[in-house]
């Protein structure tokens, strides 16, 4: 297992070189740069010229992208042009936010969803399950950010009960960042839940199908006993890979959520920063983010591993 | 998904019985309902798609500033906008543009999806760096990767089929590698090779075959997802451009007046959720068709 | 310009108020207390008013610091930081007397090495400081109360440069230590001092407690300033929706740029406070003149005869309190400068003429190219309007909309485009409009008009300088210079503020929180 690890770890190292090079690349291939968008559509061509050797963006593509490879390998990540200071430190300004709004909302789509998909796996094939499984569909059929308006206009401007804007930091009041997490939360992962629900109850009943869990009905446990004994542990494993893919999919998620709610979040950031060309932001953050995916990747394999271990992987 | 390693669900659900008599036939006839609903629906917003022309009752550009922002009527059904175009008219060009967007975005994934995956499995040393470059491209979270193609591309209704394409390309390409990599070992592909048949040949005949179950079922919730992303990107302003009737961009102006009037989120909402609902409903069907064994684990793979 | 003819006007409309009300008693002054929390439209890419144009940055930063001049209710230069001036030597030396006692936030107290030190900072790096620092020979600090300022030659337009928002008057300390790099540390000498900028979350100011207020009362944006609130809080809310929702549901005391859609729903609400500017911006259609289709006068001249610029700005601007038809290149509340003589291509709406144009260019439906963008709703939406009316009459027109930075780096290349739209937001003084020179993206280069602009540079006589605006206007017409489209006003909403001073510069001061 060690040798496992080892090896997926050290891939992990020319994935990260790809999307380094790719993100690179692709956001210079915008038109515009950093230069002109801060210099303004007046500036003259000197000015333009001072403010790209400034940058240190005068010298030839080549040339820069290495540079930017040396600094990886440091764990530099550069300095934001137009907020000047370190990507990380922007990053981390913005991370509660997004962590918050993206732990709340793979909170609610597992409590919703993991319970609704074992209650329809249970009750299989009754109007429960048919209505729980329609009611995912439709879940699985609205966007998040039409979701999102919809609740704003009910439950922010006509009857006032959620506060419509913004975000109130941690720092300022439990529940009034509740309060504000609340609508982005649910908008979220409430159509992630849908997706829960649905591969949770495929799993269950997987899982209830397999001859030990007759032959335990057979032996007269209860019910309730072969549900949620048997059956659970065993549909963990899927369940797991649900929550991996989940947050994979609510990190994307949180940037669109994120500009209908005016959340100061990483996703804002990125978007400002790609519409802005502020290249080491895009650049920073797209590394982070596909840094993160990965490794949340594999620490789900490695939940795997320690919770079956009929499982082995090969090579 | 998740770098190398075997789905253990998928393990687990190949080896459970697949049969339990009455209750699984029963639930083969319920889900033959859904599908043919799903198609249904599939069905008339292809009908809409393609008789735009006729069933719009206006150009969806044509602007007449006077009425704008007005509620439904006889002649408008669906309102105006703030521009005074007719909102049913857009509603159903969107239609034909999500369908041409979603057709397309399959057809790019799976050609370019089928083209990597292909060569990937079956060309041992090209695998490697092959899926690397693919793992890279996954990593990315789809949204941001669409947004920064589209940056770089420009808006148009091509590079928002391209920018999806390529964020979908490489799942498709996982699938069909994992196809080849299998059926790659079997006496019959073995035997083929033996006999020094052309590995074009081999590919076409016996192992492209195989993979194509996985994978179409994998198009229909990349056709879904292509619709969502059009207009994810549209709403983010940075999709197709602007005064191009497209479910996103009529979602995006409509939220500037939201209080207003709320005609422009309601209608094109409904519509995009049906669109999106009839997909979903024809790929679970598909799927139960096509390959029981997949049954619930891949479920939509949404990318918002 | 004195303010003395002003002031004069004005008490006979007092005493009549007074007459007709029955002497009522004075309004009560707004409390004291609080915190003002404003909703605005993004982040100031900084606080350095002399490195940037952006208008959002000096609407933050003019709480903290102060000008030399700035502008009173009729938009003509009055003292700020100044007490008075002298000039000489033919129009061109200015001996500016500096104010007794100002004390900067940092304790120290405003000299003239501080003026000299950040007017000159200005000269060296903001773009209108450059222009203007053009014809200045040289500028000293006479007395550490008097500040000098020689002219290659003489200008009306000095004292109006002097007044503007973006020339801070920072310690010389600050002005040397930052160079040419933005300002590290924010001092000035107004009513409110920097406390802390949490970058999108907010920018914070605090009531400075030694503040040197001007003892007339407030006029236009001179006079007295008085810190009521304790605090004010800037925060970013690009969204307008959530600006707009916010201040809905009492969390804002402000939201900028509100849509003007909005406005019959929110007047229905009590608790808002809403004012219409009227002095604002006009959207313009540039052409280019330098290459393409548009460099031929007789396509441009077919534009300009087919528009219809009720459409265009209806849907531009949307509820019609807010946009107003008038072809003059000044705003009727600038009395100084506005005239209809001249204005002779103005919302034309004759189609037969536009044909008949066309024709004779010889427009053979090469495609108009015209780059707009959505972040800003007014530049899109008049574009798609005036696209359509000249498709009518045969134009064909290539609509691009861009991202920002894309339609900033294509504005500056002329074989990219035929038309851009923008928004010219007005000018205290006709010779500092930029956007008539001949460099400016467009590129309108035309030798009497080029001849205008420099004598009006010249010209300190109002009236005379009135004669060559109306002469300016009429070349703007018959060359086509750009494409005015009509005036926008801004709608500004308030939510419990008591005090609070619509203007078409934003700003808090003398105005108090209600509870």
């Amino acid at each position: 297992m060690k040798t496992y690890l080892l090896r997926r770890a050290l891939a992990i190292i020319p994935v990260m070189l790809v999307v380094a090079t790719v993100s690179f690349v692709l956001i210079r291939l915008a038109p515009g740069d950093p230069a002109s968008v801060l210099a303004g559509p007046d500036a003259t061509t000197e000015d333009l010229a001072q403010l790209r050797t400034a940058l240190g963006m005068d010298q030839p593509l080549p040339v820069q992208l290495v540079k930017w490879y040396a600094r990886l390998a440091q764990g530099d990540l550069g300095q934001s042009i137009f907020l000047r200071r370190p990507v990380v430190q922007a990053v981390v300004e913005r991370l509660e936010p997004t962590l918050l709004l993206t732990l709340w909302g793979t909170v609610l789509s597992i409590l919703i969803g993991v319970p609704a998909g074992i209650v329809s796996a249970r009750y299989h094939n009754t109007a429960v399950d048919q209505s729980f499984m329609a009611l995912a569909l439709l879940g699985l059929s609205i966007p998040n950010f039409l979701l999102g308006l919809l609740m704003i206009l009910v439950f922010g401007v006509w009857l006032g009960w959620l506060p419509v804007s913004g975000y109130v930091p941690l720092d300022e009041g439990v529940w009034r960042n509740l309060r504000s997490l609340l609508m982005p939360a649910v908008s979220l992962g409430l159509v992630q839940s849908a997706l829960v629900a649905r591969i949770t109850r495929s799993s269950m009943l997987d899982v209830l199908r397999e001859q030990y869990i007759l032959s335990s009905r057979a032996k007269g446990l209860s019910e309730r006993a072969v549900v949620y004994k048997h059956a659970l542990k065993n549909a963990i494993i899927p369940t797991l890979t649900v929550i991996g893919i989940t947050v994979a999919l609510l990190i994307g998620g949180a940037v669109i959520i994120e500009t209908v709610f005016n959340i100061p979040g990483v996703g804002r950031l990125i978007i400002s920063a790609v519409l802005r060309r502020d290249y080491p932001v895009v650049q920073g953050v797209v590394l982070l983010i596909a840094l993160t995916y990965t490794v949340i990747n594999l620490l789900v394999d490695l939940a795997y591993l320690v919770i079956d271990p009929r499982i082995r992987y090969t090579g | 998904m998740a770098v190398g390693a075997l789905r253990p669900a998928a393990t687990v659900g190949s080896a459970a019985t697949a049969s339990a008599g009455g209750g699984t036939a029963l639930r083969a006839l319920l889900r033959r309902r859904t599908a043919v609903l799903g198609a249904l629906i599939v069905a008339v917003n292809l009908a809409v798609a393609v008789g735009a022309p006729a069933l719009a009752r206006q150009d969806p550009q044509h602007l007449d500033v006077r009425v704008r922002l007005a509620a439904p009527t006889a002649t408008h059904w669906m309102g105006t906008d703030h521009f005074g175009r007719d909102v049913w008219s857009r509603v159903v060009y969107g239609a034909r543009l999500s369908m041409i967007v979603g057709a397309s975005v399959v057809g790019l994934s799976f050609t370019g999806g089928l083209l990597f995956g292909l060569i990937a499995g079956y060309y041992r040393r090209l695998d490697n760096p092959l899926m690397r470059i693919m793992d890279g491209l996954m990593a990315f979270p789809g949204i941001i990767l669409a947004i920064a193609l589209m940056a770089s591309l420009g808006p148009s209704v091509l590079n928002v089929i391209l920018a999806l394409g390529i964020v979908y390309v490489p799942r498709v390409a996982r699938i069909v590698r994992g196809s080849v990599l299998v059926v790659r070992e079997t006496p019959y592909v073995e035997a083929a090779r033996a006999l020094g048949g052309l590995d074009l040949r081999i590919l076409g005949r016996h192992v492209l075959p195989n993979c194509l179950s996985p994978v179409i079922v994998q198009g229909t919730f990349i056709f879904a997802a292509a619709v969502l992303g059009e207009a994810a990107l549209s709403f983010l302003g940075v999709g197709v451009p602007p005064q191009i009737p497209s479910w996103g961009n009529v979602l995006a102006e409509g939220r500037l007046y939201l209080q207003q009037a709320p005609w422009l989120t309601l209608f094109p909402g409904a519509a995009i959720m049906a669109g999106i609902l009839g997909l979903n409903l024809f790929g679970d069907g598909l799927r139960d068709l096509l390959d029981p064994k997949l049954r619930g684990v891949h479920g939509a793979s949404r990318e918002a | 310009m004195t303010t003395g003819k002003s002031w004069i006007a004005c008490v006979p409309a007092a005493v009549l108020v007074v007459l007709l009300t029955g002497g009522a008693p004075a309004q009560e002054a707004p409390r004291f207390g609080g915190v003002l929390q404003a909703a605005m439209i993004g982040e100031p890419p900084t606080l350095d008013t002399h490195t940037t144009t952006a208008t959002i940055a000096y609407q933050v930063g003019w709480h903290m610091f102060e000008s030399l001049y700035t502008l009173d209710k009729n938009y003509a230069p009055i003292p700020m930081l100044a007490e008075s001036h002298t000039v000489t030597d033919g129009g061109r030396r200015y001996t500016i007397a500096l104010r007794k006692g100002v004390r900067f936030h940092n304790g120290k107290e405003l000299t003239a090495a501080d003026a000299l030190a950040s007017v000159s900072r200005w000269g060296r790096l903001h773009t209108t400081g450059k222009t203007v620092w053009k014809i200045v020979e040289a500028a000293e600090a006479k007395d550490p109360h008097t500040l000098v300022i020689h002219l290659k030659e003489p200008s009306g337009s000095l004292l109006y440069a002097l007044a503007s928002p973006y020339l801070a008057i920072y310690p010389k300390s600050v002005a040397d230590a930052a160079g040419d790099a933005p300002i590290k540390e924010y001092v000035g000498t107004g009513p409110f001092r920097f406390v802390e900028h949490k970058p999108d979350r907010h920018i914070k100011v605090a009531r400075f407690k030694e503040y040197a207020a001007r003892p007339e009362a407030p006029n236009g944006v001179g006079g007295k300033r008085i810190a009521y609130v304790d605090e004010i809080l800037f925060m970013p809310v690009p969204d307008v929706a959530v600006r707009l929702a916010g201040i809905e549901a009492g969390e804002y005391h402000f939201a900028q740029s509100p849509k003007q859609d909005q406005y019959d729903r929110l007047k229905a609400n009590p608790r808002l406070g809403l004012d219409i500017v009227k002095l604002g911006a006009w959207i313009t259609a540039a052409p280019n003149h330098k290459e393409g289709v548009m460099s031929n006068k007789k396509v441009r001249q077919a534009m300009q005869a087919v528009l219809d610029m009720e459409p265009i700005m209806s849907a531009a601007v949307g509820h019609k309190a807010f946009y107003r038809l008038d072809g003059a290149l000044y705003f009727p509340e600038q009395a100084l400068w506005h005239s209809p003589t001249g204005v002779t291509g103005y919302n034309l709406r004759n189609k037969d003429r536009a044909r008949a144009l066309l024709r004779e260019a010889g427009y053979s439906g090469q495609p108009v190219r015209w780059i707009t963008t959505k972040e800003y709703e007014y530049m899109y939406n008049s574009a798609l309007v005036a696209r359509q009316q000249m498709e009518e009459v045969g134009f064909k027109v290539d609509l691009q909309v861009l991202d920002w930075a894309t339609l900033v780096q294509r504005r500056g290349k002329p074989d990219l485009w035929d038309i851009f739209t923008t928004g010219i937001t007005f000018s205290p003084d006709p010779a500092l409009t930029s956007n008539l020179q001949c460099n400016w993206p467009g590129w309108w280069c035309h030798e009497e008009k080029e001849r205008l602009l420099g004598e009006l540079v010249r010209e300190s006589d109002p009236k005379k300088r009135r004669a060559i605006v109306e002469r300016i206007q009429a070349v703007f017409y018959e060359d086509v210079g750009r494409i005015k489209m009509g005036d926008f006003f801004s709608l500004l909403i308030t939510r419990d503020l008591k005090g609070f001073e619509p203007s078409p510069f934003l700003h808090f001061w003398n105005a108090g929180i209600v509870k």
